[in-house]
């Protein structure tokens, strides 16, 4: 079994490399483009959706992940777009040995969201943060919580509506800097809108 | 010069890592907090020779735990810029043969000013939710947080700060937790903990003013002493008082300095009872006339030191006073040249330490310039806060400590002389090439020599400890010499860059001496880089690589820990980049580091903890 996991963990790994290395490219050739149609910070997406961790690595051998949710906000920059947000998720333990734990991500990243046809964009970025699992048990002596730093690569597809309303789908490859690398595939889907950036927090993010 | 633009940009949250930013200085640090540096050749590696100044005050921030440059009452966010010299100089009186690191704090002329900054890093390596399956691996601490806060406030002829900064740092790679395991009788991981609040007041006028700086720090350090070959829980208690003031007319000049530094090394509570027993007051007075004329300033100083040892122990000498006369003439000639001549001379015991500088500079050429400094030193053994000098006196460190040390009956009294050039030469574009030269030369040092041995605990396994021997031997010398070429590329489409190789070893016949500077790599090469795309936003980079340190003492460490403690650092690159944004009209400054980006498993002793890939966070609110 170990085995098995091993291999799909040393699988995943270029995987990762080839997204956030296709993403990174992409990202560049395409932020010129998308820069000449925004203003830096004038407008702000939120959105929020559902997030599934399908990743089949060790990890997932003692835990299961439940359904989370995720929550980013976005802003238009000078070349692609800015954000930050985060996700939860509970993972439940598949081991009678090890705790459940509750983990939360926090990150800041860049994008490019292309038009691809008509309403549909792609989105294509990076992602770097902290991820924070809090244990039902003490890891070591008075440390229920541990936080390491994770970065991901992410692509999607979003659908907007004139009204500045839209809905995505996306996949995120993520790896967690543990001794032992986490590396959830999270899949993601949700809506959000697109509304005005307030003048005052425009004022502050410039 | 590193300016304040250079700290944020590099995002520095404790002073000491400025030590990072010098190409020329070379450190190590056994728990990646305190470090030990030697500026540019000019002394050991580890010997903290070098001086300090803040605002013109002389801080004695040594101890025999060494000199820590966080214990400094100061918080990067009161820093305007900082002055690093590393060819021998001096400055405001002070005599810096190996080196001077010269702080200006900010000064403000606003009512009111608030400014906060808190940083947190994360190193990378932790078992996760591994440590509750068979995968489980050690825990590994974040770095920090560190914080400062300042309040300034200022008029056209005053102004006034207010500091406090904290920080914590947590000792958790598996090579120190084995050293201090049994200084702790619970299973909370060891900490380093540092408080400081800080107060400066200034006033000016057009030809006169005048600082009051007063500070203190209190840090629960677990500082490694070489003679003990091991962590030392201590509680460092770091107080000083200063005043300096200086007018000017005409022809004439005066300068004053009064300080008053207090250090103890008091008992932090530790499993084994140890106690350093150990403090020392200095107080330093200096009073300076300057004469002008025409294009050559003169200036005659003298200045005095009273050392008084605080412990219970019995010492055959408990106080020392040094006194100084100085002499510093300064000319500037026509075509571009100038020049400079130091005298000083030392007294106490009986005895005199003379120090003579000597330095020229020159432009041949349009685009190009030179610079010639040569310099003598011959230090008293009292100069500077010599362990082994306090243990000849009668000091001992507590038994507990173990450790093994053979003395000389006395020692002597040293010599150093040094020479440096450099050439200047413009390319054009900005473009310019620095290429450098230097030689010193060393007679009569009294080094100390450790050899350590390897066991483990085999009631207890992972607890590992050494065994020091140490013996100091008088009389050693040998010669360092070395060259650096450096080109800087001036900022062309928002990058600039700047690429260093340096090539610095010594020789001698003195196998203390060699071992010595052992440790010292040879080759250094630096890149590094800078990317402003727009005004609140900008990207720099730091590319290191250096040859391979060599640490003989710890050669039967190696051979009887199976390898896990080597006795020889291996090259190792490292990376470090920068993120920094600006907001709200620079009031809010947020910064994301990620040190050794290349993930390598780095350390820089022996005996130190290993440094991965580390994510730094910086917030600074400026109101």
């Amino acid at each position: 079994m170990d085995g098995y996991f091993d291999a799909t963990m040393n699988a995943l790994s270029p995987s990762i490399r080839f997204v956030a290395g296709a993403s990174l490219a992409l990202g560049v050739l395409l932020a010129g483009p998308a820069a000449a149609q925004q203003q830096p910070y004038g407008t702000i997406d939120l959105r929020g959706g559902i997030t599934l961790d399908t990743g089949a690595t060790r990890l997932h051998q003692y835990w299961n992940a439940a359904r989370g949710g995720e929550v980013y906000a976005n802003v238009p920059f000078y070349a692609g777009r800015l954000e930050v947000g985060g996700a939860f998720h509970h993972y439940t333990a598949l081991n009678p040995d090890v705790p459940p734990f509750d983990a939360l991500l926090l990150v800041a990243g860049w994008n490019v969201e292309p038009r691809l046809a008509g309403p549909l964009y792609g989105i294509l970025g990076g992602r770097v943060g902290n991820y924070r699992m809090s244990f039902d048990e003490e890891a070591f002596a008075g440390v229920r919580n541990e936080s390491e730093f994770t970065a991901a690569a992410h692509a999607g597809l979003m659908l907007r509506s004139p009204g500045g309303v839209f809905a995505y789908v996306s996949g995120a490859a993520q790896q967690t800097f543990t001794y032992i690398r986490l590396k959830p595939l999270f899949v993601s889907f949700g809506m959000g809108f697109t509304m005005r950036t307030p003048n005052w927090l425009q004022e502050v993010l410039r | 010069m590193l300016t304040k633009e250079h700290l944020s940009a590099y995002g520095i949250v404790r002073i000491s890592d400025l030590f990072l930013l010098l190409d020329d200085w070379y450190g190590y640090s056994v728990d990646n907090f305190t470090w030990d540096v030697s500026a540019n050749g000019l002394a050991p590696v580890g010997a903290s020779s070098w001086k300090l100044l803040v605002d013109d005050h002389p801080v004695d921030i040594e101890s025999l735990a060494g000199a820590d440059l966080n214990t400094l009452p100061l918080s990067p966010v009161q820093i305007d810029r900082i002055e690093v010299h590393s060819l021998p100089t001096v400055e405001a009186g002070v005599w810096a043969q190996a080196g001077l690191i010269h702080i200006h704090t900010r000064e403000t002329s606003d009512p009111l000013a608030i400014t906060g900054a808190v940083s947190a890093g994360n190193e990378t390596g932790d078992p996760g939710p591994f440590s509750f399956t068979p995968n489980a691996s050690p825990n590994i601490d974040r770095i920090g947080p560190s914080t400062g806060a300042v309040l300034s406030s200022g008029g056209r002829t005053w102004d006034l700060l207010v500091g406090v900064k904290s920080d914590e740092h947590h000792a958790t790679d598996s090579r120190q937790i084995g050293r201090v395991y049994d200084y702790y009788t619970g299973e909370r991981r060891p900490r380093i903990l540092l408080f400081s609040p800080g107060l400066i007041i200034r006033s000016r006028t057009d030809r006169s003013r005048a600082a009051l700086f007063v500070g203190h720090s209190r840090i629960l350090d677990l500082p490694y002493l070489d003679i003990v070959g091991g962590e030392v829980p201590l509680r460092r208690l770091f107080s000083y008082a200063g005043m300096s003031g200086e007018t000017r007319r005409r022809y004439f000049s005066g300068r004053f300095a009064l300080g008053m530094t207090d250090t103890r090394l008091s008992e932090r509570p530790n499993g084994k009872g140890i106690w350093m027993n150990w403090g020392r007051q200095h107080v330093n007075g200096n009073l300076e006339a300057g004469l002008s004329v025409g294009k050559t300033n003169i200036a005659v100083g003298a200045k005095i030191d009273h050392f008084y040892t605080l412990t219970t122990q019995s010492l055959i000498r408990r106080a020392l006073i040094l006194s100084e006369v100085y002499t510093n003439a300064t000319f500037t000639g026509s075509g571009n040249r100038s020049g400079r001549i130091a005298f000083h001379a030392t007294h106490t015991a009986g005895r005199i330490g003379v120090k003579g500088l000597a330095s020229i500079s020159f432009a041949p050429a349009p685009g190009q310039s030179g610079n010639l400094t040569f310099s003598y030193g011959r230090r008293l053994p009292e100069e500077g806060n010599d362990l082994y000098y306090w243990m000849l006196q009668g000091y001992r460190l507590p038994e507990a400590l173990d450790e093994a040390v053979t003395q000389p009956p006395f020692l002597t009294v040293s010599d150093a002389a040094t020479a440096d050039g450099q050439w200047t030469v413009a390319l054009g574009n900005g473009t310019g090439l620095i290429l450098s030269g230097l030689y010193r030369h060393f007679r009569r040092q009294n080094i100390a020599s450790h050899t350590y041995t390897y066991r483990t605990d085999p009631a207890r396994p992972g607890i590992e400890f050494f065994d020091a021997v140490t013996v100091v031997t008088p009389n050693m010398g040998g010669a360092v010499y070395g060259g650096s070429a450096e080109v800087r590329v001036g900022e062309q489409a928002g990058f600039s860059h700047r690429v260093r190789y340096t090539y610095t070893r010594s020789h001698t016949t003195d196998v203390p001496f060699w071992q010595a500077w052992a440790p010292l790599p040879w080759h250094h090469l630096t890149y590094h880089i800078a990317f402003q795309p727009l005004d609140r936003l900008g990207m720099h980079a730091r590319f290191r690589w250096q040859s391979a340190s060599e640490w003989p003492g710890y050669r039967d460490v190696e051979t009887l820990s199976n390898g896990r403690f080597l006795a020889r650092i291996a090259p190792t690159p490292r990376l470090d980049v920068y993120f920094t944004k600006r907001f709200f009209r620079e009031h809010i400054q947020t910064s994301l580091s990620f040190l050794n980006l290349l993930n390598r498993n780095m350390r820089t002793h022996p005996a130190g903890a290993v440094d991965r890939l580390t994510f730094f966070v910086y917030l600074n609110v400026h109101i």
